[in-house]
C-alpha cells in the first residue's frame, strides 16, 4: 500500500514543476479518465463473473444508500455545529 | 455526462463477465493501471495552476470545511455500521471516498475485494447524484452550505454549477478549495484506513 501513495506522492511533486505548462495537466486529466473507465470495466467485469456478489445486487444497493444518507447526513450536521454554516 | 461514460464501462464489464465467466484479468494487471492511475491523478493535482491560486487566498474556516465534512461523514456512518454490524475499517473506508465514486472502488477493490468495491462505487456515486438531484429542496431545509458538504469531493467539478446556482456564487471559492482538498486527501484516507492491522 505504501507503494501506491510514494506513485502518487511522486506524481503531485513532479506535477508542481509543469503547472506552468497547461498541456501537462491536461494529458493528466485525459489519461486519468481513460484509466477510470478501463479499471471501471475490469472491476465490473470481475463483478459480473462473481455469482455471490451478482445475486446480492439488492442488499448492496441497499447498504450503498444507506451509506451514502449517512454520509451526507455527517458532513452537513458536523458542518452546522462546528463551522456554522 | 463523464458519470454516465464511466457507468457504461462498468455496466458494459458486469453484463461481459457475466456472460463470459472467465477471468481474464490477473492481479498484476489491475495493480499496474492502479499505479498508473495514482500517478496521473498526483499529476493532475500537482500541476493545477488552480490549485496554488486558490491556496493564496484561503482562510482557516474555509480550510476546515472538507476536513469537518470528512470527520461529520465518517462518524455518523460508524453508528450504522455499528448497528447493522458492518465492517468497521471497509466500512470507514467506504464512506471516506467523500463522493470521489472511481478511485475509492478502485482502490477499496484493490486492497479488499470487489463486494465492498461495488458498494463504495455505489456509495459514493449516490452522493453524487443526491447531491445533483435533492440540492434545491434541501437547501431550504439545511441552508446554503449543503450541496458543499453533501457533494464531497465533487464540489470542484459536477456538482459546482448546482452549487453556484442554489448556494450562489458566495461559495464557489469554498466549493472550488473543498472539492480539490478533498480530491487530494481522499486516496491517503482510504490506503492509510485500509492498512491499519
Amino acid at each position: 500500500m505504501l507503494k501506491v501513495l510514494v506513485v502518487f506522492v511522486a506524481g503531485i511533486i513532479l506535477g508542481s514543476f509543469f503547472k506552468k505548462f497547461n498541456f501537462v495537466n491536461k494529458f493528466s486529466e485525459i489519461s486519468v479518465y481513460i484509466l477510470i473507465a478501463i479499471f471501471l470495466f475490469v472491476i465490473g467485469f470481475s463483478v459480473g463473473s462473481d455469482d455471490r456478489i451478482m445475486q446480492n445486487l439488492n442488499i448492496t444497493f441497499l447498504y450503498s444508500l444507506i451509506f451514502s444518507i449517512s454520509g451526507i447526513l455527517g458532513s452537513v450536521l458536523l458542518i452546522k455545529l462546528i463551522l456554522k454554516k | 455526462m463523464t458519470s454516465f461514460i464511466f457507468l457504461i464501462f462498468f455496466v458494459s464489464g458486469v453484463i461481459l463477465g457475466n456472460l463470459l465467466r472467465n477471468n481474464f484479468f490477473n492481479i498484476n494487471f489491475k495493480t499496474y493501471i492502479l499505479y498508473l492511475l495514482l500517478f496521473f491523478v498526483g499529476l493532475q493535482v500537482g500541476s493545477d495552476r488552480k490549485f496554488y491560486e486558490i491556496f493564496k487566498k484561503l482562510n482557516l474556516k474555509d480550510l476546515l470545511f472538507p476536513f469537518v465534512s470528512l470527520a461529520g461523514s465518517v462518524l455518523i456512518s460508524i453508528l450504522i455500521f455499528i448497528i447493522i454490524k458492518f465492517p468497521l475499517k471497509e466500512g470507514i473506508a467506504i464512506v471516506s471516498g467523500m463522493g470521489y465514486y472511481s478511485l475509492s472502488s478502485i482502490l477499496v477493490t484493490e486492497f479488499r475485494n470487489e463486494y465492498f468495491g461495488v458498494i463504495a462505487l455505489l456509495t459514493n456515486l449516490l452522493r453524487e447524484i443526491i447531491t445533483l438531484i435533492f440540492t434545491p429542496l434541501l437547501v431550504k431545509i439545511f441552508g446554503k452550505s449543503f450541496p458543499v458538504a453533501s457533494g464531497g469531493a465533487t464540489t470542484v467539478d459536477t456538482t459546482l454549477p448546482v452549487i453556484i446556482k442554489y448556494s450562489g456564487k458566495d461559495f464557489l471559492l469554498i466549493s472550488i478549495i473543498n472539492g480539490f482538498i478533498l480530491t487530494a486527501i481522499v486516496p491517503f484516507v482510504i490506503i492509510f484506513v485500509l492498512s491499519i492491522k
